[in-house]
């Protein structure tokens, strides 16, 4: 089509949405609020996965030692840590050495701990780092079996948790997010199919003086397009707005926990939210013209 | 430019409207139907620009067959044909420039061709000082002169009229009429249906007379009614 068919249709269905007054605002609402809460839960759910790939990488095995080995099976047994495939870095943690790490993080409760440090209950260890996270089960399970260890640990468990809560909310917010998308295509074309009423008379004419079908669809689809597409815009400003607000707030009070920084998320979030909105609106829009407009 | 062949047209389960209805028209004809209410003159039209199929029969219209026309051919074909209708269907809010420019805008015109156009055309119509009047502001008169303006900015080759001088005095009708019959001296295919004895009797053209959905007379330079 040509340009100033373009422009005829998109002036049309800019016309359409502002005749609608009533209408236009409850479906770009209704489209913002929809949007915003599937992001709320998209957000989330890329965050708690965020959370786990992070500490995932923290991932180390703790390799308690039996107390009476000697400096040299130490060594000897460090050596044989190392040789093992997937293990990446190795390094000894004396009995002494635990009790000084366990007082810090005491603070300034460590008088507790006074009454132990005449005699120390803590064990050595090996603290592990595996090349590939995924590979920490495998590598506990063979240093298991090796002499001079006691029990070996990791905090696998955690890790795996936080990814299945992720998946949750990625699949329950989708599910809800769907419903609520369903919902808004409906209100779309029920605020399209009003103009679509509203304007009937003109289509009518539009149709014996040798307008295409597209020609008339158009300006419909546009004007869905245009009520889901700044229905997203809305979305995107509050979501932008709020998770800058709740940065600020985590970094304040729970610096250590980790968040994805709001860019380039937040640019891919806008643009993905828009398409979504306009996807929305047209689809809202042709239901009601297969309905409402036989063209 | 027009031929019917056997047609019928039978509306749901109602009695036939049209019942094995032949028809040429020559290019460049100027034809008026007639016959009494519900004879199927509407009917006729509305199957002449396809707004509906004949039941049985052949409608060829431009040299197209309706019947077998695809549904995207539809608008190509109806810019071919004018259509002024007797309630005008013009829109009433808006001016009478952008009440014929519509057809044209819709039809992807440029805007270069449209201001070249339209102003010939309601030149065409006398209406040249009224474009930039409401439709709603305009007399019956002239809104049917803005309709046959409408329907002339494609430059048909075919012209149809329902009753274009219904609601008009007769003084208004008959500058209407001269209207159609200025086109129809510029080439353009001329059909009326039309009640109005007075106007039939004057010009002294071609009448197809239509009785029950049947075609009961056909005369060169016919009279509204039969000449005993
Ligand atoms: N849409 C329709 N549905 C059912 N019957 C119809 C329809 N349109 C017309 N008819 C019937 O077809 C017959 C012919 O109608 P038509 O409108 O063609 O007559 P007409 O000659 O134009 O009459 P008039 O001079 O009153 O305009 C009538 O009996 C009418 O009731
Ligand atoms: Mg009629």
């Amino acid at each position: 089509m040509k340009l100033n068919t373009w422009c005829y249709m998109v002036r049309e269905a800019g016309g359409n949405v502002r005749r609608n007054t009533l209408m236009s605002t409850a479906s770009v609402g209704i489209v913002a609020v929809s949007l915003f809460v599937l992001s709320v839960f998209v957000l989330l759910a890329l965050n708690v996965n965020y959370l786990a790939a992070t500490l995932e990488s923290q991932v180390q095995i703790q390799v308690f030692l039996s107390r009476s080995l000697s400096t040299a099976q130490t060594a000897a047994l460090r050596q044989q840590v190392a040789a093992v495939p997937g293990v990446r870095a190795v390094s000894y943690i004396s009995a002494q050495a635990a009790l000084t790490q366990l007082k810090r993080e005491f603070g300034r409760q460590q008088d507790l701990l006074s009454a132990v440090e005449q005699h120390n209950p803590l064990r050595p260890s090996l603290a592990v780092q595996t090349v590939n996270p995924h590979q920490v089960g495998a590598v506990a399970a063979k240093l298991k079996g090796f002499q001079g260890v006691r029990k070996v640990t990791y905090k696998a468990a955690v890790v795996r948790r936080l990814f299945q809560v992720a998946d949750a909310l990625h699949r329950g917010g989708l599910i809800l997010a769907g419903l609520l998308c369903l919902a808004t295509i409906f209100i779309v074309a029920n605020s399209v199919r009003l103009t679509v009423f509203a304007r009937r008379h003109e289509i009518g004419i539009m149709k014996l003086v040798g307008a295409t079908d597209a020609l008339i669809r158009w300006p419909f689809l546009l004007e869905g397009m245009i009520l889901g597409v700044v229905g997203s815009l809305i979305a995107t400003g509050v979501l932008w707005e709020s998770y800058r607000l709740l940065e600020q707030g985590v970094q304040r009070t729970i610096p250590f926990l980790p968040m994805l920084p709001s860019y380039p998320l937040m640019g891919e979030l806008a643009v993905s939210l828009a398409a979504l909105g306009a996807l929305i609106g047209v689809l809202g829009s042709s239901l009601s013209l297969r309905r409402y407009l036989r063209v | 430019m027009i031929e019917l062949a056997n047609v019928h047209k039978r509306y749901g389960r109602y009695e036939e409207a049209l019942s094995g209805v032949d028809l040429h028209v020559d290019p460049g004809e100027f034809v008026f139907i007639v016959g009494p209410s519900g004879a199927g003159k509407t009917t006729l039209i509305r199957l002449l620009y396809r707004e509906e199929l004949p039941t049985s029969g052949t409608v060829r219209v431009a040299g197209k067959d309706l019947s077998r026309m695809r549904p995207r051919e539809v608008p190509y074909f109806r810019r071919q044909v004018g259509v002024v209708f007797q309630d005008f269907k013009l829109l009433p809010e808006r001016t009478v420039w952008d009440n014929v420019a519509f057809a044209l805008v819709v039809t992807e015109v440029s805007p270069k061709e449209i201001r070249r156009r339209v102003p010939a055309v309601l030149e065409l119509v006398g209406l040249r000082d009224r474009a930039r009047m409401k439709a709603q502001e305009l007399s019956g008169g002239e809104q049917q002169r803005v309709a046959i303006a409408r329907a002339l900015v494609h430059g048909p080759p075919l012209l149809i009229a329902d009753e274009p001088t219904g609601n008009l005095d007769p003084t208004t009708a008959w500058e209407v009429v001269q209207v159609l019959v200025d086109v129809n001296h510029r080439g353009t295919t001329v059909v009326v249906a039309s009640h109005a004895k007075a106007l039939v009797d004057a010009l002294r053209r071609r009448v197809v007379e239509l009785a029950a959905g049947r075609v009961v007379r056909d005369e060169v330079r016919g009279l509204y009614v039969h000449e005993a």
